[in-house]
């Protein structure tokens, strides 16, 4: 009699116990409760693993020795300015040391994984383990461990964020441009990985190679976050304006972790 | 308690594609897993707890922006609909034809419904709507979807073995 108790009861007793930890996770702060997420996590790894494996071999198998040597030659130039941004960076923490530099950035950072992504062909949103209760509101700018931006907060839950990548056709970020006259554009996103500045006056000298950083024009959006670099300019002599494609640095498909900026207020 | 097995299976099917499928390249980031899957429980195995499967998915898509179209529940269940009917009235459910010609009127009406709601966006912001894209996601989805569910139908018993194991649905003696 005892054994159709045992049969049900107890993969009853599991099952709500399941339901009530799924439920919970969504809004609990603490972060022993928060096991979806840190299983979507290990799917996300393994994807995204095997996502870049697959660019890398593709990749390898197109690109032309000309490719090779421009790529290279392009390395060498990095390599060289990398080593002397180490001096500068260097030389910079000594002197702010001898003016008792006080940090007066008004952001901290909060770091957190990706859980989830929409399709990577048409738009990328991609969702993050933190939301709400972490003190993350909606347009705060989402960037890489290496500074570099990604995209702001478009939603939240208590325990969860969505990002929109730049790339995103309803994505829009007021930038400038590392030029002479340091050009200030809107970068819409085009979906096809890139992402397209409009309406920038003609009498503006914008050139391939030239790199792009947030202007700081959004109140959410520090200034000079590194975007990407622009690769061609479009425009004709008879045309009051010009655009210019920019590729963004990183690629939002092949991103595990990120920084979330967070005002100092709001927290 | 064949609820919490469902809903623990959907939860694992919803971050196997979410997570993992989602972040492979393309194509295979378009596979339609949760979508295929219920239809061919609601065609060939009469699970009627797929629909509410289907509506689950896209509540998760809505509520994280993960969908192609803002209410992505609306297409889903649309097509789900259409599954259900098809299944119930005109196609057989040991056919593999059946199969398929349910699946197709299922997957039609869900990219009719997506088209609808596309047309009401590009009535207002013409710049969000990539129509190649979506033309070719459309054609990529399509293939995909018709291997996973053929593969589902060629993998019938061993799927059943497996759904009667776990007690999801009753054992043939």
């Amino acid at each position: 009699m005892r054994l159709p108790q045992m049969r049900y009861g107890l993969p009853l007793i599991f099952g709500v116990f399941f339901l009530l930890l799924l439920g919970g996770s969504f809004f609990a702060p603490w972060p022993w409760a928060r096991w979806p997420e840190k299983t979507q996590h290990l799917f996300v790894e393994a994807g995204t693993w095997i996502f870049q494996r697959t660019q890398w071999w593709s990749r390898a198998s197109t690109i032309t020795p000309e490719e090779l040597a421009a790529l290279e030659a392009q390395r060498d130039a990095y390599a060289v300015g990398y080593a002397q941004g180490l001096l500068l960076e260097e030389e910079n923490a000594q002197l702010r040391e001898l003016l008792n530099f006080l940090d007066r950035q008004p952001y901290e950072y909060v770091t957190a994984s990706v859980i989830s992504r929409s399709i990577a062909s048409s738009s990328t949103t991609f969702v993050i383990d933190r939301g709400s209760v972490d003190g993350f509101y909606k347009g705060a700018p989402v960037i890489t461990g290496q500074g570099v931006f990604v995209g702001k907060i478009i939603s939240i839950t208590p325990t969860t964020a969505t990002v929109s990548p730049l790339t995103n056709t309803t994505s829009a970020t007021a930038v400038s441009l590392l030029n002479e006259t340091r050009t200030m554009g809107i970068a819409q996103g085009e979906g096809n990985q890139v992402v397209m500045i409009h309406y920038i006056p003609q009498n503006e000298q914008v050139d391939p190679q030239d790199m792009v950083v947030t202007s700081g024009l959004e109140t959410s959006v520090p200034s000079g976050l590194f975007v990407g670099i622009i690769t061609q300019v479009n425009g004709e002599t008879s045309s009051p304006f010009q655009e210019a494609i920019v590729e963004p640095w990183v690629d939002a498909r092949t991103i595990r972790f990120v920084s979330v900026l967070l005002l100092k207020e709001n927290l | 308690m064949k609820w919490f097995l469902g809903i623990g299976l959907w939860f694992l099917l919803v971050v196997f594609e979410l997570s993992f499928l989602r972040s492979l390249p393309f194509p295979w980031c378009a596979l339609p897993c949760v979508f295929a899957v219920s239809v061919y429980l609601l065609q060939h195995h009469r699970i009627l707890q797929a629909i509410g499967w289907i509506g689950g998915y896209g509540v998760v898509l809505d509520v994280f922006h993960l969908g192609l179209v803002p209410f992505e529940t609306l297409p889903l269940l649309a097509g789900t609909a259409v599954a259900w009917f098809g299944s119930r009235w005109f196609f057989s459910y040991r056919s593999y034809y059946g199969l398929l010609a349910n699946a197709f009127c299922a997957f039609g009406t869900l990219w009719v419904v997506r088209a609808g709601e596309w047309m009401i966006i590009w009535f207002f912001h013409p710049e969000y709507v990539q129509g190649s894209v979506l033309f070719s996601l459309f054609f990529v989805q399509a293939i995909l979807f018709f291997f996973l569910i053929s593969l589902l139908f060629f993998s019938a018993k061993k799927i059943r073995r497996f759904l009667s194991l776990i007690f999801f649905i009753p054992k043939i003696s």
